[in-house]
């Protein structure tokens, strides 16, 4: 018997699942993981594909372990939901936090870590649920103002609420950039499907329910 | 009459063949070892297993020379070059600066003590030494003959100039007294001055020696930079590394936000299960 209704399975969430494994493959294989990593002196020489891919690099198996978490679960809500432009939220995300962190954070020479994109795609998970019919309506709204603040307390603090010993430096930074990401692209298409003019393509990035 | 005029004459070309065979040579150069290691008797420090914490402050300075009173390089020709080899230094990715230490501050025979003084100071862990050997050498030539004409002086250039230039790099870590690599770079120059411009030929030709001993110091400064990596990756039982905070970043959530995406994720279940 299975544990999920059929309908909940019926619909796999592709795009989430291949960032989880390109995430657990770029963890199994070193090789991998120093090809795709943020690496501050490769992106100055031109090697600008990490920009997209350091996201997907993680150093240690509890940093893997909660960004996989989290991020699938919201990717796995998203897609089932068939809330749009899941893709391309994950790409201006991934973009706008490595050029973030390039600009503000110079000092820092290498990064990895899917939490940015896990947090933007809870926040634009949230801002979505804000639609729909409560009871999931105000799990959104508390959504909402659990995440900022969370994400200040870190500023404030300069790492994680429950910290545990890490061989790297937490930025909360790349939360924020990924939460405000997710709020602009929500509200440019919230805009766009107010005026009525659609101009993404059905169906291609993810279908509305 | 005749016997004399001739006496004359051989005295003369004697004297010229002399004058040709004149060498003068000066010696200039400031010493690592003695700089490092003044006093004979005291026993030489074992070096500490150097912990590079990265990114590092590396500082550049030139060795005092061993003789005060003569100096060929000037504290502007010294920040010039040292400016040359610190840019080599700054591309890389484990060096956060880059300090010049103006010689002032590098005492005689300063030893480890001074060391750890610019240390302090200046905020680095790791220092390069940069110190230097230089002699010139002048020859007059055949052509010096023409100086008895005194015109000649000003206008035959008979004098032969020789300089061998060597500066050298080593790179310590200050905290062990550990050196870490070291790379040398040499320069031959030749050229030939009237005696009227001879002094100002010399000083021509002995800065241009050390830039192009600079030139080839830095090309080898960065294959032993090169080196050195691979042998801090290759033996870490001889070098540990460690980051200072910042140097590698991480996009990690914690607990908290686990616990909380797992109850959101198990509410839209239970949601989704019941309207199913």
């Amino acid at each position: 018997m299975d544990i999920l209704p059929k309908s909940l399975t019926s619909r796999f969430p592709i795009w989430t699942g291949l960032i989880l494994g390109l995430s657990l493959i770029s963890y199994a294989l070193p090789q991998v993981s120093s090809a795709l990593i943020y690496d501050r002196a490769a992106l100055f020489k031109g090697e600008i594909w990490r920009l997209f891919t350091s996201h997907l690099v993680h150093f240690t198996p509890l940093h893997l372990f909660y960004n996989l978490i989290a991020f699938g679960i919201a990717g796995w809500i998203i897609e089932y939901r068939g809330y749009q432009h899941f893709v391309p939220l994950c790409l201006l995300m991934a973009f706008f936090i490595s050029v973030s962190l390039m600009v503000m954070k110079p000092g820092m020479i290498y990064y990895g870590g899917l939490s940015g994109l896990a947090s933007g795609a809870i926040y634009y998970l949230a801002l979505f649920g804000l639609r729909e019919s409560p009871p999931w309506r105000l799990v959104c709204v508390l959504t909402l103002f659990f995440v900022p603040i969370k994400i200040l307390l870190e500023l404030e603090m300069n790492q994680s609420l429950f910290a545990y010993s890490e061989p790297f430096t937490i930025m909360p930074i790349s939360h924020i950039i990924g939460c405000l990401v997710a709020l602009v692209l929500f509200l440019v298409y919230s805009a766009r499907r107010i005026n009525g003019t659609f101009f993404y393509c059905k169906g291609f990035w993810g279908q509305q329910k | 009459m005749k016997l004399l005029r001739t006496l004359l004459i051989i005295l003369i070309a004697v004297y010229g063949l002399t004058a040709c065979a004149t060498s003068k040579s000066r010696h200039y150069s400031s010493n690592v070892v003695q700089y490092l290691y003044p006093k004979q008797k005291q026993p030489i420090e074992t070096p500490q297993m150097p912990v590079l914490s990265l990114p590092l402050s590396v500082g550049i300075a030139f060795v005092p020379e061993t003789t005060s009173s003569h100096r060929t390089l000037t504290e502007v020709n010294k920040a010039d070059l040292m400016k040359e080899a610190s840019t080599h230094f700054k591309q890389y990715d484990f060096v956060k600066s880059i300090e010049i230490i103006p010689s002032p501050y590098l005492t005689q025979k300063g030893s480890f003590a001074n060391l750890d003084q610019i240390r302090t100071m200046f905020g680095i862990d790791v220092m390069v030494l940069l110190s230097y050997d230089q002699t010139r050498f002048t020859d007059e030539g055949l052509a010096s003959i023409t100086y008895w004409t005194i015109i000649g002086a000003y206008l035959v250039a008979g004098e032969k100039n020789d300089t061998h230039t060597m500066v050298d790099a080593t790179v310590y870590d200050i905290k062990s007294r550990k050196m870490l690599f070291r790379a040398p770079g040499t320069s031959h120059i030749k050229s030939r001055a009237t005696p009227v411009n001879l002094s100002e030929q010399v000083r021509k030709d002995s800065l241009e020696g050390f830039k192009l001993a600079s030139k080839e110091l830095v090309i080898n400064l960065e294959e032993q930079l090169r080196l050195f990596k691979e042998k801090v990756k290759e033996a870490p039982q001889d070098y540990q590394i460690v980051h200072k905070p910042g140097y590698t970043g991480g996009g990690s959530l914690d607990i908290s936000f686990l616990i909380f995406m797992m109850l959101l994720g198990g509410f839209w279940l239970w949601i989704s299960y019941r309207k199913v």
